[in-house]
């Protein structure tokens, strides 16, 4: 949100999370390297890396997937969204390793170049259970370096939002292809029902978790509203809006958010132009309506971001009959000022 | 509703208590999340072969040079009982290009004795000698009357089994055979590894057979795209001492797992 | 988010549900599974006479086996040796390697004939030149 960009705006959260994530990615890492050596010593350095990376960036994965639909079902999680980015750069390094020294095991050191080796070395592409197993995770290895690189507000900003989250939603490619990687590769020869039902158990429960977000916001999406005769939307009545905070409303399945504060109302567009966080379940702080995703602010009246920020967004014209509030569906130019509604 | 009155902004220090606890417990479940995480996927493992690659260790050994059709080096053991070391080289490359460097200066290595210095690479009784540089063969100047044809036949079979390349299977990479390693294989075969096929009874006790064609010529490229799955062979198959060798027509190769074909 | 981009993600999640799991299936289904093969096995044909003395480690059983009045030393590789070449020696009195027996590799059962006294063997790897164990009744 600054005009400036720094590598990362440090602050006492993001420090502890990110230390978490370095013990659990060590705590993983060592348990299973200790277990591996207790009970089947045999192995060497290049698989046991391989195997434990391997596997962490899988378990990883699948806690990044869960936090966007397990926030939207209960807001208590949010704060993990907060710094997610975080754990998918995290995710990306192990990954990285595994590929990595998969690559110098298995495809270096021979007559051909390592990666054309990936993609020739087995051309049973014709075969399910032959299929070359690699290419699949090498190509989510590559959306997942293009993910990690452009982590960061700079990318989001000069990709524009809308582009930046097309790439990052090829996370759910990386993660249907990291699962046939999975299931045509090790599976294939190290088949053990715990792993098998592991990543099974795990599939159910990131496919339910979105499915249930998604079909809860379809259903706020396709809500129908009554129209009064001059075609404007009656929202609601004043008493079920809490102080700070907004009522969410939908407008031709677009989303709008009216706030009550002070005694006052006013509506703007939902969406934040950050990374699309819903503005109306965030609240009203130090006078700034705050994005409940990564605290966005925007100052009610206008739809605008306090200066230094540029951010704007739409804003709507709202009008009170005795306690019901109606809302006029045609939307102002972003950061339109529009008077504030007395209730 | 608590949850929603308290209001997480990510760059303001101060959280409220709920949130903590919330935050904290979280946490806890996360930490067993990731410890049974990594128990299973640990323990879930196949148990590894105690095979055998000494990389930073190189062992001497002399014996009589052969190539059946593989380059191999008959060592006396004891008196009058050999031991055939195959020879490969290094990376995914066979013996070839050091033996044939040294045959360009000394002429046919056939039957004479060499001293190598290499890498051992063992597992279940057999035996390889990594090869990383020609300097390091030396030319025995004494000439050897060993026998030059060892091998016996042992007659014709049908085995079901799976080729492997026999760097990797006998120790440097564990596994080093199946699926995963399959890639691995075929660029090793392909570089010059004697392609091996190992079969299993039902007692778990291994053979290996060094394959080559019909005239018992060296295969490599042939071979690969039957490499790392369950296989039929067909072949005349000789003893060479300690080794396996099985004759085959590549052609005749039959893949078992055809079922998997998805088009 | 706007309509259309949660409309999106909810159909990469249709989508991954409808065609993940049958790949899933069918991957798990068609698990090679490697075959068994008889053909080479000698079939130990153990001990037909009267065994006199067993000793056992964790991966060699030896057995010494009377039968017709000869006697056979019978060797039981039961997991691979971790050796570069193995051959088999009569352990003397004082646990020196003696008379060389035969030699032995992969797994599997191995037969001697013995005409000494015998109280143990030494297994030893002549490439490195060392001992690999001594097993004594």
């Amino acid at each position: 949100m600054g005009l400036d960009y720094q590598t990362i705006l440090w602050n006492k959260h993001k420090k502890v999370y990110d230390k978490l994530i370095l013990a659990f990615m060590l705590m993983y890492l060592l348990v299973f390297a200790g277990l591996t050596f207790t009970f089947n010593a045999q192995t060497t350095i290049e698989t046991l890396i391989i195997r434990a990376f391997g596997t962490l960036a899988v378990i990883m994965l699948h806690i990044i997937l869960a936090i966007g639909p397990i926030s939207r079902l209960n807001t208590s999680f949010l704060p993990l969204l907060y710094n997610r980015r975080h754990l998918g750069v995290s995710m990306f390094l192990a990954a990285a390793v595994h590929g990595v020294f998969s690559m110098i095991q298995f495809h270096t050191l021979g007559n051909v170049n390592p990666v054309y080796s990936i993609f020739t070395s087995n051309l049973d592409y014709t075969s399910l259970t032959n299929f070359p197993f690699q290419v699949l995770g090498f190509v989510a290895l590559i959306i997942l370096f293009f993910m990690a690189a452009t982590s960061h507000d700079f990318w989001l900003k000069n990709l524009s939002p809308s582009v930046w989250k097309k790439l990052h939603m090829m996370v759910y490619v990386a993660y249907a292809l990291i699962i046939l990687h999975v299931f045509l590769g090790a599976f294939q020869q190290e088949t053990s029902p715990f792993t098998i039902g592991f990543l099974s158990i795990g599939f159910v429960t990131i496919v339910s978790l979105h499915l249930i977000a998604g079909f809860n916001e379809v259903k706020t999406d396709t809500k129908k509203s009554e129209k009064d005769e001059s075609n404007w939307l009656y929202v609601c009545r004043t008493g079920e809006i809490e102080e700070d905070r907004a009522k969410i409303f939908t407008v031709d399945k677009e989303r709008v958010a009216i706030f009550k504060y002070e005694g006052k109302l006013s509506a703007i567009h939902n969406v934040c132009k950050h990374q699309g966080g819903p503005l109306g379940e965030g609240k009203i702080v130090d006078g700034c309506i705050t994005c409940p995703w990564h605290g966005y602010q925007y100052l009610p009246g206008n739809g605008q971001s306090p200066p230094p920020f540029t951010e704007k967004v739409a804003t709507y014209e709202l009008k009170l009959v005795k306690d019901k509030i109606y809302l006029n569906p045609e939307a102002f130019p972003e950061g339109t000022e529009v008077k504030p509604v007395n209730c | 509703m608590n949850e929603r009155k308290d209001f997480y902004i990510g760059y303001i220090d101060d959280v409220s208590p709920a949130t903590k606890k919330f935050l904290k417990r979280t946490v806890l479940i996360l930490a067993l999340v990731i410890l049974t995480t990594a128990a299973i996927f640990s323990l879930s493992q196949q148990p590894f072969a105690n095979s055998t690659f000494e990389l930073s260790n190189e062992t001497k050994i002399s014996g009589v040079y052969h190539k059946s059709p593989y380059p191999m080096l008959r060592v006396e053991v004891e008196k009058g009982v050999y031991k055939n070391i195959l020879l490969l080289g290094f990376g995914k490359f066979g013996a070839n290009m050091y033996i044939d460097a040294l045959k360009a200066k000394e002429g046919t290595l056939i039957n004479r004795r060499l001293t190598i210095e290499g890498n051992l690479i063992y597992y279940n009784g057999k035996t390889l000698l990594q090869i990383t540089n020609e300097q390091k063969i030396t030319l025995e100047p004494e000439r050897s009357s060993s026998k030059t044809d060892l091998a016996s036949v042992v007659g014709d079979f049908e085995l079901e089994g799976e080729v492997v390349d026999p760097k990797c299977y006998f120790g440097v990479m564990k596994p080093g055979k199946g699926k995963i390693h399959r890639s691995c294989a075929s660029l090793c075969i392909a570089g010059g590894m004697p392609p091996v096929l190992v079969t299993t009874d039902s007692n778990n006790i291994s053979e290996y057979f060094l394959l080559t064609d019909l005239k018992g010529q060296p295969i490599h490229s042939d071979i690969l795209p039957y490499i790392g799955q369950p296989s039929k062979l067909n072949g005349t198959v000789e003893k060479l001492e300690d080794w396996y060798v099985m004759k085959i027509d590549v052609s005749n190769i039959e893949k078992l797992n055809k079922n998997s074909e998805i088009y | 988010m706007t309509s259309n981009l949660r409309r999106r993600h909810l159909f990469m999640w249709i989508g991954i549900l409808v065609i993940l799991p049958v790949l899933m299936i069918l991957a798990i289904i068609n698990i090679p599974k490697f075959p068994v093969n008889d053909q080479l096995v000698e079939i130990a044909s153990s001990n037909k006479g009267a065994v006199l003395k067993t000793a056992i480690t964790d991966n060699v059983e030896l057995k010494l086996i009377e039968a017709a009045s000869k006697k056979i030393l019978e060797i039981q590789i039961l997991q691979p040796l971790k050796a570069s070449s193995a051959t088999v020696h009569i352990l003397n009195d004082d646990l020196s390697k003696g008379d060389f027996i035969g030699q032995i590799s992969a797994k599997g059962i191995y037969k001697f004939p013995i005409e000494k006294e015998i109280n143990g063997i030494s297994i030893f790897d002549h490439i490195k030149g060392e001992e690999i164990t001594k097993i004594q009744f």
